[in-house]
């Protein structure tokens, strides 16, 4: 969080649903805290409380205990024109989007700000307008939602959440129906405004890529409470809880030693983690140069969470200095850890 | 053409005239009782933005009264109280509270249906912005649902012109009335189909104006 000012929190918030006579309790004890400007992933098997968790954030659903903040007012001690207040200062987005079918896109935009009590129509033009041509959507003002790809209809959707200048944008599995491309020129956009706006995102999703392309800082929701909070990068490669795990290990490819797959190759088999530059530094051939220690790629990859390049790779190694190869890598900064 | 020789076409005018007339009135005060009455059984209603139980089965229990009693029946029953409401229980004028009583329960539970099918991730939506209930249901919800109110306007106005026919009970006139009076009173035949044709152009014009609203409210 970087000593960023706090604009969300939530203070030992809980919630249960009623089911026939049974309590089932949904979100238990949730502590959380987000800095202005972040973008703050909440993840989650469906099931897990997410989508009540984030309708607390705007009053959509109200806890039953516990205390939440936004911008420094107190969600659940607002009565009903405050709480109309606070959501014309936070824009949400929804999986299935929820367009308004009668309304053009360009009047869909224009709908939170009447909401609003804007009624300079031509104040509204102009809004809608720079808006349109900020999301891309250039050329599709006069259309209906039908008339609209999935893209553009959440691109729809993220100008309306922004129509009224909200200080923080909800997002309910904002890209959870869309095919890969789309969801990443959704996140592309969602990333351009957080940096032009300074705006903080909230979202959850199931995905955990969807965290790790866009996300600075996550939370594990399992059976209603947060299991684990942190940098992504951090949640991502050295998960603390199972829950973490499971989702990493569902965006991944399989990397580890398992049922025997790799019993053919000699050695010793180490899985390392670089970051950052150390992805694009040679200091690592260096070592393996000068401690004359081969080595052959068994597994991995080479991608990016959020800016950050990283690489996680399984390398088979063989030599006689291979102990004192590996000391000076750590030394250097990549992680090693011992496959086998 | 022998056969056309015996229909009395000015009251074959008249009746047309006297259809339209009670049609026009009733639908119009169907529509000023029905609609508001649909928008508050579908807000109390379960889960939805006022939910309140106990009015929504009290006034759910109305509705069905209304709509179980035949109409023939409660054109009869309500004598007392048209009087008092359109000052006399006879011809038109009294025909009119009837028509709307028994139209409007009808009306409002196809406003209901018509309201539940709007995307409940809408009204949420809405709700995320801000708004009130009232701008809710006034510039989303009523504008979402307009192809199923525009539907369940023309249903009910054709049950309208079907009720209306029971109307000369009470000497309300109409085409209804015509037929029973010359084609089963009389055994005039020719005044029945005359009717009956006059009967089927006009469901058949509510119907295809109908449908053009409804294409014309749907976007999806």
């Amino acid at each position: 969080m970087n000593a960023r000012p706090l604009i969300l929190e939530l203070q030992d918030v809980s919630k249960h649903y009623r089911v026939g006579r049974q309590d089932m309790p949904v979100l238990r004890n949730i502590n959380l805290k987000v800095g202005a400007g972040e973008i703050f992933g909440i993840i989650g098997h469906s099931g897990a409380g997410k989508s009540t968790l984030i309708r607390l954030i705007n009053a959509l659903e109200r806890p039953d205990a516990g205390r939440i903040w936004v911008d420094g007012a107190e969600v659940t001690a607002m009565d009903a024109t405050a709480l109309r207040a606070l959501r014309q200062k936070a824009g949400m987005i929804f999986q299935h989007f929820n367009l308004l079918s009668s309304k053009t896109a360009a009047q869909n935009i224009a709908f939170p700000l009447r909401i609003a009590g804007q009624a300079d129509e031509a104040e509204i033009r102009h809004r809608v307008a720079a808006l349109i041509e900020r999301v891309g959507l250039d050329g599709h003002a006069d259309k209906y939602p039908a008339q609209l790809s999935g893209g553009q209809k959440q691109r729809v959707g993220i100008a309306r959440a922004l129509a009224t200048g909200p200080r923080i944008l909800l997002c309910d599995e904002a890209t959870s129906a869309l095919d890969p491309q789309t969801t990443q020129s959704v996140l592309r956009l969602l990333d351009e405004i957080n940096r032009e706006l300074n705006l903080t995102i909230v979202l959850i999703a199931h995905e955990m890529k969807v965290v790790r392309n866009l996300c600075d800082r996550v939370a594990v929701l399992d059976e209603g409470r947060i299991v684990e909070t942190g940098e992504v990068a951090e949640v991502f490669l050295r998960p603390g809880h199972p829950a973490s795990r499971r989702f990493v290990s569902e965006s991944e490819e399989g990397d580890g030693d398992s049922g025997g797959a790799f019993d053919h190759i000699e050695g010793r088999l180490v899985r390392l983690t670089f970051r950052g530059g150390k992805l694009h530094d040679t200091v690592f051939g260096e070592i393996m140069r000068e401690c004359g220690v081969d080595f052959c790629f068994v597994s991995g990859h080479i991608d990016r969470i959020r800016h950050m390049p990283y690489g996680r790779l399984v390398l088979g190694l063989s030599g006689v200095r291979t102990a004192e190869a590996l000391s000076r890598i750590r030394d250097a900064g990549i992680v090693v850890e011992d496959v086998r | 053409m022998d056969f056309m020789s015996n229909i009395p076409w000015a009251d074959v005018g008249e009746a047309t005239f006297d259809t339209l007339l009670m049609l026009g009135i009733s639908m119009f005060f169907t529509l000023v009782f029905g609609l508001p009455l649909g928008i508050l059984l579908f807000l109390t209603g379960k889960r939805q933005l006022l939910e309140q139980m106990a009015f929504y089965n009290a006034l759910s229990f109305a509705v069905n009264i209304l709509r179980s009693v035949p109409f023939i029946i409660l054109l009869i029953v309500m004598m007392p109280l048209t009087e008092v409401i359109a000052g006399t229980s006879l011809g038109v004028a009294g025909s009119i509270p009837p028509l709307v009583a028994g139209a409007a329960p009808f009306f409002a539970r196809l406003v209901e249906t018509a309201l539940r099918e709007v995307d409940r991730g809408i009204i949420e939506a809405v709700q995320a912005m801000g708004a009130s209930t009232r701008r809710i249901v006034l510039e989303a919800l009523i504008p979402e649902a307009l192809p199923g109110i525009a539907a369940a306007m023309t249903v009910t106005a054709i049950a309208l012109v079907s009720y209306t026919a029971m109307s000369g009970i009470v000497g309300g006139g109409g085409l209804g009335d015509l037929a029973i009076r010359y084609g089963y009173h009389r055994y005039q035949n020719d005044v029945l189909t005359v009717t009956v044709i006059f009967l089927l152009l006009l469901v058949q014009a509510l119907q295809m104006f109908g449908d053009k609203l409804v294409l014309r409210f749907t976007h999806r």
